[in-house]
């Protein structure tokens, strides 16, 4: 087995953490996450891997933990979405039966989405450009459902709303913080850490186009039609090796668990 | 022939690149073992046929739309797949496995079991062992051996003892070739309702049920309940009335307030199995 696997994983995202300084005048300190998620090819400058890959997330839990004594002030948590929980349900119950409905291969659209939106029985060809547009610019890229935890963590469920995966940044990163912390009432040479922390399930990593390195193009094209049974193993072995490199040793037989992709601490920025 | 290599980037090719398409030989080529590699795989829209899938598990793997012509299996492999309905493949009210008991919460969840039909027979055959003699083995009485072996109703404390006998005798299951046979779900859940008498639980309910009585032993724990508390099977209706509130069934409020999501508790659950 190779032990210096680094974490791929990673590469799925980009995460930035800061939070007010601490400071005794009685307010309350915001805490920003900036998070960017990619769907880029990986492998290409590995030398460890002999075939690139494209690696998605098809959800993720952004999860911010204070060390005791911080708390979190309930009020101000950042609940972006949900103004209207009934439209979100709708949207979530739509996205469902959408991908339900979808023939194999096929990606949802949002123009699949508009026809089990709508209700109505026309087919997906039938759905104008009008009508993709109004759903793009209507329904947010990500869907994002605050889950509280306890008075010291609370986290966030991202899913994208018609994409395979997640793309881009799922909410402005400066204009509301994520939440705020209670006014402190005691400085200390270590101040208490805030940790954020992106964590998945297994099967929310989504990976594609496996493509075998080192080949010229024509070779590739070759050799591009493999079975899909080889494919969707030969998918279920990465995610499973992606995983393992992943996992804290000793964790190993946590099939279900959620992985945890990238964990930092916030910085103070004044 | 056991496999030496594996668990590695270069595998993905071997597997990507190897003349044979069935899903057992591929996943043999991937040390992990092949019994558990499919689980929570996304398999949808192959085409299976002719396939021999004997001694492979498919728990949560999605495989919608696939084409399962001709195909080899064993009984309970699909049991907790996603699966389209047209599929062909029996998916039997066997969702539990052994390990699911062997919880040492499961004594505090007031529920009855059902074997797997051939479970009791196939054991006395691999065994060579009679009935009675199975029955001498572990305890209980021969009726009741008679009554699991017939997919009787069971207690929690019957199952056991025959988990513990297959764990036991786990080698001679190797030697003649039925050790995939009893890593299958074995199991199916009941629990006792005053109208219609013994209703059918799911492996996932069941989970929730373990989840739920754990947090209740949590809860009288720190709330300092008198030791014989711990000893108190729930009933099924209270049990069944705490699972509603901690996994929000009702919408109600945590009940507890043991701070912890739905989806967390499922998560913690399923990893500590």
């Amino acid at each position: 087995m190779g032990n210096n696997r680094k974490r791929i994983l990673t590469e799925a995202l980009s995460l930035d953490a800061w939070h007010d300084p601490f400071k005794l005048d009685g307010n309350k300190l915001g805490v920003f996450v900036e998070i960017t998620f990619n769907e880029g090819r990986l492998g290409g400058n590995d030398t460890d891997l002999p075939f690139t890959f494209k690696l998605g997330l098809k959800r993720a839990i952004l999860t911010i933990d204070l060390e005791e004594p911080l708390e979190i002030d309930r009020r101000s948590i950042a609940r972006s979405i949900p103004e209207n929980v009934a439209e979100l349900s709708r949207v979530l119950g739509a996205k469902q039966k959408a991908q339900t409905q979808r023939s194999y291969g096929g990606s949802l659209t949002p123009a699949a989405l508009h026809v089990s939106l709508s209700g109505k029985a026309h087919d997906e060809t039938e759905v104008t450009h009008e009508d993709e547009l109004r759903i793009i610019q209507t329904i947010p890229q990500t869907l994002v459902i605050p889950r509280p935890l306890n008075r010291h963590s609370y986290s966030w469920t991202m899913e994208p709303s018609w994409q395979p995966t997640l793309q881009g940044q799922p909410w402005n990163p400066v204009d509301p913080p994520r939440l705020k912390i209670k006014p402190i009432n005691s400085l200390n040479a270590v101040m208490p850490a805030i940790r954020v922390n992106i964590s998945c399930a297994f099967e929310d990593i989504h990976i594609t186009d496996i493509l075998p390195k080192g080949r010229n193009t024509s070779e590739i094209f070759k050799e591009m039609i493999f079975n899909e049974a080889n494919v969707a193993a030969a998918k279920q072995h990465l995610k499973l090796v992606l995983r393992d490199a992943d996992l804290e040793p000793g964790k190993l037989d946590n099939r279900f668990s959620s992985l945890i992709i990238a964990s930092i601490l916030a910085t103070p920025e004044p | 022939m056991t496999v030496s290599f594996g668990r590695s980037y270069a595998e993905v090719l071997t597997i990507l690149e190897h003349k044979s398409h069935s899903l057992k030989t591929l996943a043999r080529l991937s040390g992990y073992d092949p019994f558990t590699f499919y689980r929570g795989a996304d398999l949808a829209g192959l085409d299976l046929t002719d396939q021999d899938l004997t001694g492979l598990n498919f728990d949560q793997a999605n495989l919608q739309k696939c084409t399962f012509d001709n195909v080899r299996y064993d009984m309970g492999a699909f049991n907790n797949s996603i699966i389209s309905d047209d599929s062909g493949i029996v998916v039997d009210k066997y969702d539990g496995y052994f390990e699911d008991i062997r919880n040492e919460h499961a004594k505090r969840v007031y529920l009855f079991i059902r074997l797997r039909p051939e479970l009791v027979d196939t054991i006395a055959h691999v065994l060579g062992k009679g009935v009675s003699q199975l029955a001498n083995e572990i305890g209980i009485s021969r009726s009741t051996l008679k009554k699991a072996s017939n997919s009787g109703t069971i207690s929690y404390e019957t199952c056991l003892a025959i988990s513990k006998l297959i764990e036991e005798h786990h080698a001679t299951f190797v030697e003649r070739g039925m050790e995939t046979f009893v890593r299958q779900p074995l199991l199916a859940f009941y629990r006792v309702r005053s109208q219609p008498g013994m209703e059918h639980v799911t492996r996932e309910n069941y989970l929730q049920y373990l989840e739920t009585a754990r947090r209740v032993y949590l809860y009288r724990r720190e709330n300092n309940y008198p030791d014989h508390w711990d000893n108190f099977k729930d009933g099924p209706t209270m049990l069944e009335f705490y699972r509603r509130y901690f996994f929000g069934e009702d919408g109600g409020p945590n009940l507890y307030d043991m701070e912890v999501t739905p989806e967390e508790a499922r998560h913690d659950l399923l990893s500590d199995l």
